[in-house]
């Protein structure tokens, strides 16, 4: 077991402090992608270290201590969304959501916003098991292995989720204006789909 | 072969979406913070867990709750033996045990007989709940909150500033000492309410949660009310004593504003009667202008206030605002001019006037409490807006540009509201230091 991991149970909090600096990056990726932006990152963030805090007596080191966080960090996000359901979420304006990056026009740069917005909402539609093992596998990168400890639920469950998840987003990519616009395009110039969803909404008010 | 191709596409363009996904960064988080709750709460918790290895069994702590005289502090629920990595839903009520607050130090009942309690005894996660009769807390220096009775609120922070709570029932009255000697916007209190966010940097206010409707109430100052979410300062509306508006959601966004008459009885004067659902309290005064009643007096703003409360009055669901009646006290010097506001305006939109005081009286509210103004510098700008085709601003521009907070905090006031003009518009502001 990391030294680190081992002087945090043996309640050693500049040893826990440390391992939230370490390890802080990856659950507030993980809060952000299964949550949106208009989740409290903070709160999330604070919430899931003080579980850690609380079950570092019960990790045993029989997984990495990263898939260990992982399976913490899944499970207070959704019982976050589980209470957040009966009440409604904020959206973000949009102006200033995405800064500037990688020398996009500004142009580019919205558009690009637009279509992870609507890509959220997509994921947004689909239910809550296939959208974590889809975040945690196609955005987050782990392996099914990895997901199947952390969800709990056997590797081959794990493969089937994916499967119909990716099945119901591409069918549900039709729902969304600026992502049609994007299937019909030849070539995806995402500007163009923008605008053609702006003219889309500009017509039908 | 054509369905061919357009699997192919929906697979190139899921391939894009995610890639672009992975590349969107989260926003940064205020880890300085959440690391200082975290270390305070460990701590904390370090002291009291030999108490717990001492058969203090969640039961027995309840029965010597539910006998304590009034008050008792809560520390959350942490199930021995189960698992807590699926248990987030907890972290609000960390044990079952319960605290008599008399075990909590405390300072002399004030002037009212309300007894004082220090919220440095407090630590982050105590759930602190009121029973029958108010109780007040006061950080030195900073604030000091009432809660009413049957009032339930979470201590989100209590040494890192701001000092934090979390408004889960009833509601709570707090005055905030102005910290004077910065231009910045220095919160040093908030509360949360549901996904609403009241911050403030001095003033006496007062935030009453009913489900997902949030009232509050300035009595003097100013608030600004926004997201939970938002990263920085909370900008989202704000409030200029006095003045009173409840802050629901809407399809996913602020919808604010219903505002309404502004109680002017004394603040906190509520404090002896349990706190009633926001939705009582919108209803309008049934007040007999031949039997005047002091204690539930309401006036309405006057129009040409610069407050957003006074503007976007719109009609509840049952259609009675327009029927708010104004039976202020006789005393009230300028009771008669609010009587002439007795109806909401017929046009919520803002003139360039109003919206101009607004961003003026935002301004200005960087000072509070009648203190001087800790704003020393005049500015001068112009201020152009662009609007949607609701007459709603939806960008705000400030020419020469003002210092960063002072643009986020006026233009987070103009920002949603209806504006008297048709795509754009623009006005000059001047405000100088008296």
């Amino acid at each position: 077991m990391d030294e680190m991991v081992v002087r945090a149970q043996a309640g050693d909090t500049q040893a826990f402090t440390a391992l939230f600096e370490q390890h802080k990056g990856i659950v507030t990726r993980i809060a952000f992608r299964m949550l949106g932006p208009s989740a409290d990152l903070d709160d999330i963030v604070q919430e899931v270290f003080l579980q850690v805090y609380r079950s570092l007596p019960s990790f045993r080191g029989q997984s990495k201590f990263t898939t260990w966080l992982h399976r913490v960090s899944v499970n207070v996000v959704l019982m976050s969304r589980r209470r957040a359901k009966s009440r409604p979420s904020y959206v973000q304006e949009e102006a200033g959501r995405h800064e500037p990056a990688r020398g996009l026009g500004p142009d580019r740069e919205v558009a690009r916003g637009r279509r992870v917005e609507a890509f959220q909402r997509l994921l947004e539609k689909i239910s809550e098991k296939k959208r974590t093992v889809f975040i945690l596998h196609e955005i987050e990168g782990m392996s099914p292995a990895d997901i199947a400890a952390t969800v709990e639920c056997p590797v081959l469950t794990v493969r089937t989720r994916l499967f119909y998840a990716r099945r119901e987003i591409a069918q549900l990519m039709r729902t969304e204006p600026s992502l049609e616009a994007l299937l019909d395009g030849s070539s995806a110039p995402p500007v163009d789909a923008v605008d053609a969803t702006r003219a889309k909404e500009s017509d039908d008010t | 072969m054509s369905h061919l191709n357009t699997k192919n596409r929906e697979a190139e363009v899921l391939r894009q979406l995610i890639g672009e996904m992975r590349e969107t960064l989260p926003p940064s988080i205020n880890s300085e913070r959440i690391s200082a709750v975290l270390v305070e709460t460990i701590e904390a918790e370090k002291r009291t867990r030999p108490a717990q290895t001492h058969g203090t069994g969640a039961s027995q702590w309840l029965v010597f709750a539910a006998a304590a005289a009034f008050v008792v502090v809560m520390l959350s629920q942490q199930g021995a033996g189960q698992d807590p990595s699926t248990d987030g839903d907890r972290r609000a009520s960390i044990s079952a045990q319960a605290v008599d607050l008399r075990t909590v130090p405390s300072q002399q009942a004030d002037g009212e007989g309300v007894p004082v309690y220090r919220v440095a005894a407090l630590r982050a996660g105590v759930v602190v709940e009121s029973q029958a009769e108010p109780v007040r807390f006061r950080l030195d220096g900073v604030v000091t909150w009432t809660l009413a009775p049957k009032t339930r609120v979470r201590v989100r922070t209590v040494k890192t500033a701001p000092h934090e709570i979390v408004l889960e029932r009833g509601s709570v009255f707090a005055e905030v000492k102005p910290q004077l000697g910065s231009n910045e916007l220095n919160e040093t209190f908030a509360v949360i309410a549901g996904t609403s966010r009241v911050a403030v940097h001095g003033t006496v206010f007062s935030v009453q949660r009913d489900g997902d409707r949030v009232l509050v109430e300035v009595t003097r100052g100013a608030v600004s009310v926004g997201p939970v979410a938002a990263r920085g300062p909370t900008t989202g509306r704000l409030l200029v004593g006095p003045a009173r508006a409840a802050f629901t959601t809407e399809q996913g966004r602020l919808a604010a504003d219903q505002s309404f008459p502004v109680a002017h009885a004394p603040a906190g004067a509520d404090l002896d009667q349990e706190a009633a659902p926001v939705s009582d309290q919108l209803q309008p005064v049934a007040a007999s202008p031949s039997e005047p009643d002091a204690s539930s007096a309401r006036v309405t703003l006057p129009r040409t206030r610069p407050v957003m409360a006074a503007r976007d009055v719109e009609t509840d669901a049952d259609g009675d605002d327009a029927d708010a009646v104004d039976d202020a006290r006789d005393n009230e010097p300028d009771a008669r001019d609010r009587e002439a506001e007795l109806d909401p305006p017929a046009e919520p939109k803002m003139s360039i006037d109003q919206a101009r005081a607004m961003v003026l009286a935002c301004l200005n509210s960087n000072r509070d409490g009648g203190q001087p103004s800790d704003l020393q510098v005049t500015v001068s700008s112009e201020v152009s807006v662009k609007l949607d085709d609701a007459g709603k601003i939806r960008a705000v521009r400030f020419s020469p540009p003002l210092k960063p907070s002072l643009q986020q905090h006026c233009g987070g006031a103009l920002f949603g509201q209806r504006l008297d003009a048709q795509g754009a518009a623009s006005f000059r502001i001047h405000f100088a230091p008296q």
